[in-house]
């Protein structure tokens, strides 16, 4: 299995904010690798960087950000040199992403079916209907009950757990290999982010996909991952199997984290 | 001394049926509840998103009437106070709220935030309220240079911490901390933590901390109330209810808290092994 070429490998990743005169580094020297099938944690406190290295490997970045220097490789393409049509094109079927707070991550005004169909047929040559049937399906696979009766409704009408359930519904359809969650289950309470953590446990096996987790909480870390970057301030400090960093983490401040829950 | 006690709460929502709303159904959000805190006491309320816990804290600092059942505060029943006879306890109960940004005037400074319950207490004279805020702005562990900065500019943390500082300014012996912490990040959680027990040190103050979260409770509260649809199915106290959970809710609530090491982690393994085969 391991002579597979990783799923996104990421070098020397550098990406700074250009303010006035200034110049803040806010990524510094980041280097990851996802495997397919694999869930692979990025750990650190606020302001840490986690989001921005996630938003350059995406292509997301806000303009006074830009990446200065490394190489960002998604299978064989190099996201560096795509355009950003093409790198949007590759965000619908290659790449995926589920945001902190999915109420504020769906249109307000569009009902959830129309998110989701719409998703489906700009990714997918179908019609309406089988853009509805395949929508359906995958409303089943993401865990929510009463699919036919979900997408007429409209975000604010349900609940955190499930809008959390539709992005994920949303990020799948088009059968993306790489799934980032930008902290998926903070704005969950506990129980609920039992469920989502074992849902994305579940879709990696199932859709073959790998995951990119990125979280503050070591306890989910815990449950749920293979391999864990800890991250501060713009550097990784420590990476390593779950299993051994918990039982010997070796840099002061993954202690530190540790220390704290 | 009993400080705070509920006598069979109930509360109510969408009883009135209008002429836009006649399918309305109510919904039973505090359910026949009855507790009682004393003085010094930390209380956690557990439960998961829509069980009550929030509607509770409104009925106990008489931002809201209950349907039925009477509230006391040091055996004082202050039900069916008026807005203007509730002033006279107002200052001894406080709440800090979940999302603090969202609860202050975003056109207000940190020191007229701060200053603004004592101001409302009487307290006229500007050199005394500026002493005043300084100390307590002390107390929660930020600096003077903030006293000018608007809510905006600071932090997460910082944020929190203003929260914090708005609710002890008049010295309440009471704060009810509706999920303080679960908008910051873990090291930030620890550090909040810390700040409360020592202010609970300090002030003698008493906490209700509404939280879902049942691995933050074990360490900081006395006494633990597991709530389920609008009543409290348990009580047990803060180191107990981790080992002898007894109500089938409280154990569901505690197997959803992430485990601690990736060795302890049962579901994972089987499904592994299913994809293999």
């Amino acid at each position: 299995m391991r002579t597979e070429p990783p799923l996104l490998k990421v070098s020397h990743l550098c990406t700074s904010f250009h303010t006035g005169s200034e110049q803040v580094r806010a990524v510094e020297d980041v280097s990851i690798e996802v495997n397919s099938r694999q869930i692979v944690a990025l750990v650190g406190e606020s302001g840490s960087g986690k989001s921005v290295t996630a938003m350059s490997i995406l292509g997301l970045l806000d303009p006074p950000g830009t990446i200065d220097s490394g190489e960002i490789w998604l299978g064989g393409t190099n996201l560096r040199e795509c355009t950003s049509r093409q790198l949007r094109k590759l965000r619908g079927t290659e790449m995926a992403v589920i945001f902190q707070d999915p109420m504020n991550a769906l249109n307000p005004v569009l009902s959830i079916g129309r998110q989701i169909i719409e998703t489906i047929i700009l990714h997918r040559r179908v019609s309406r209907q089988e853009a509805r049937v395949l929508a359906i399906q995958q409303m089943q696979q993401a865990g929510l009950a009463n699919p036919e009766q979900l997408l007429g409704k409209y975000p604010f009408q349900i609940s955190g757990g499930m809008c959390q359930r539709v992005m994920i519904a949303i990020a799948l359809v088009s059968g993306a290999g790489l799934l980032i969650a930008d902290e998926p289950t903070t704005a969950l309470d506990v129980t609920i982010q039992a469920q989502i953590l074992k849902e994305l446990d579940r879709i990696r096996w199932a859709n073959d996909v790998g995951i990119l987790f990125i979280t503050h909480d070591l306890g989910v870390v815990a449950e749920l991952a293979d391999y864990v970057y800890v991250m501060k301030s713009g550097r990784i400090v420590e990476s390593g199997n779950v299993f051994d960093m918990f039982s010997s983490p070796v840099h002061p401040y993954t202690k530190y984290l540790m220390d704290c829950r | 001394m009993k400080l705070l006690e509920a006598v069979s709460l109930n509360k109510r929502y969408g009883m009135e049926r209008r002429w836009f709303t006649p399918g309305v159904r109510g919904v039973q959000a505090v359910n026949n509840l009855s507790f009682s805190l004393e003085s010094g006491e930390t209380l956690g309320l557990v439960g998961e998103s829509g069980c009550g816990k929030s509607t509770l804290a409104r009925l106990l600092l008489g931002l809201e009437k209950p349907s039925s059942g009477r509230v006391l505060y040091r055996s004082e029943d202050y039900t069916d106070w008026s807005f203007s006879k509730m002033r006279t306890i107002r200052n001894r109960m406080q709440m800090v709220f979940q999302n603090s940004l969202a609860s202050f005037n975003p056109l207000f400074t940190v020191e007229q935030i701060i200053g603004e319950p004592l101001r409302n207490y009487g307290e006229r004279k500007a050199q005394t309220l500026r002493v005043m805020v300084e100390d307590t702005l002390e107390r929660v562990g930020l600096e003077r240079q903030h006293i000018h900065r608007y809510p905006h500019e600071l932090s997460g943390g910082q944020q929190q911490r203003v929260g914090i500082a708005r609710a002890i300014a008049l010295r309440p012996e009471l704060i009810i901390c509706d999920e303080p912490f679960s908008s910051l990040d873990v090291t930030l959680r620890k550090q909040m933590m810390d700040l409360l027990q020592e202010l609970k040190r300090e002030l003698g103050l008493s906490y209700i901390f509404i939280t879902h979260d049942l691995s933050v409770v074990n360490r900081f509260c006395d006494s633990v109330a597991v709530m389920y649809q609008g009543g409290i199915v348990e009580r047990q106290t803060g180191e107990h209810i981790m080992q002898h959970a007894d109500h089938p809710h409280t154990r569901r609530l505690l197997s959803a808290v992430p485990v601690q090491d990736p060795r302890l982690r049962g579901h994972r393994i089987s499904r592994e092994k299913e994809y293999r085969e």
